[in-house]
């Protein structure tokens, strides 16, 4: 099992502790690794289009950062704009549906495990959370249908800043 | 805050067309992220008869077929929307 995957099931675990009525330590942390789940997934595939070294790969893995990964997601969901952003000459002429629902996914799921960590004024119900890791789910089983493709390269390549626009 | 979401795109975001078999509610507002970035906040409320007890992926396939549908909505606007889902009349 990847360390993507034990996070998903880990979320899972969180989300259906304590059904009478479930501490919010355990929903908060459930969140957090339906997040983290979706960012490592993505990373370590990021990493690996990256040929070095099984010892370097870790540290290339590194290299994708939250914020960055968040700016190559909404730059996808951007491309059907009329004017659509930078990198849009590099993606294939229709972006797949399952990339796009990847990504907003992560985009959602970042911004709640923000709530998540840090944001004590809010409270989370148990709905909210599995509807979180059912999406984190739904996210993993989209990016393994189209993993491989070129728009999901050129997705990868941009959440690590190996795309500067020119 | 600098940007307003404008009345009619406010209402073509909250608008239940095509998504009546699972949401009750659809409610749009421009927050400060927690990262300092102004954000479309969507919440959408899901009608009772959604079933989350417990988490699958055919959910979630639905739900991010929602989010994508509605986010398509705000795709024009210059600020990125973030949609999160809650349950109609859940108890803490």
């Amino acid at each position: 099992m990847s360390l993507a995957s034990d996070l998903l099931d880990q979320a899972s675990t969180l989300a259906e502790l304590d059904p009478m009525k479930p501490k919010q330590a355990s929903l908060r942390r459930a969140i957090s690794a339906a997040y983290y789940s979706l960012f490592h997934l993505l990373i370590d595939d990021g990493a690996r289009r990256i040929k070095t070294s099984p010892t370097l790969q870790p540290y290339v893995a590194r290299s994708f950062q939250h914020a960055s990964v968040k700016d190559a997601a909404n730059k996808v969901i951007e491309q059907s704009k009329e004017s659509p952003p930078w990198p849009a000459p590099l993606f294939t002429s229709s972006i797949e549906l399952e990339l796009i629902r990847v990504c907003t996914t992560f985009v959602d799921l970042q911004s709640l495990r923000h709530s998540a960590d840090y944001n004590t004024a809010v409270s989370f119900k148990r709905a909210e959370v599995v509807a979180a890791i059912s999406r984190a789910q739904a996210a993993h089983q989209d990016w393994a249908s189209l993993r491989s493709s070129e728009n999901a390269t050129v997705f990868l390549l941009h959440s690590a800043k190996l795309l500067p626009a020119r | 805050m600098i940007y307003t979401l404008d009345k009619e795109s406010k209402k073509r975001i909250e608008d239940l067309a095509d998504l009546q078999d699972h949401v009750s509610a659809i409610h749009a507002s421009v927050q400060t992220g927690e990262d300092g970035q102004e954000e479309i906040q969507i919440s959408i409320s899901l009608l009772p008869s959604f079933s989350t007890s417990a988490p699958s992926a055919e959910s979630g396939q639905i739900l991010n077929n929602i989010a994508f549908a509605v986010r398509k909505r705000a795709t024009e606007l210059p600020v990125p929307a973030v949609i999160s889902f809650s349950k109609e009349g859940e108890e803490e």
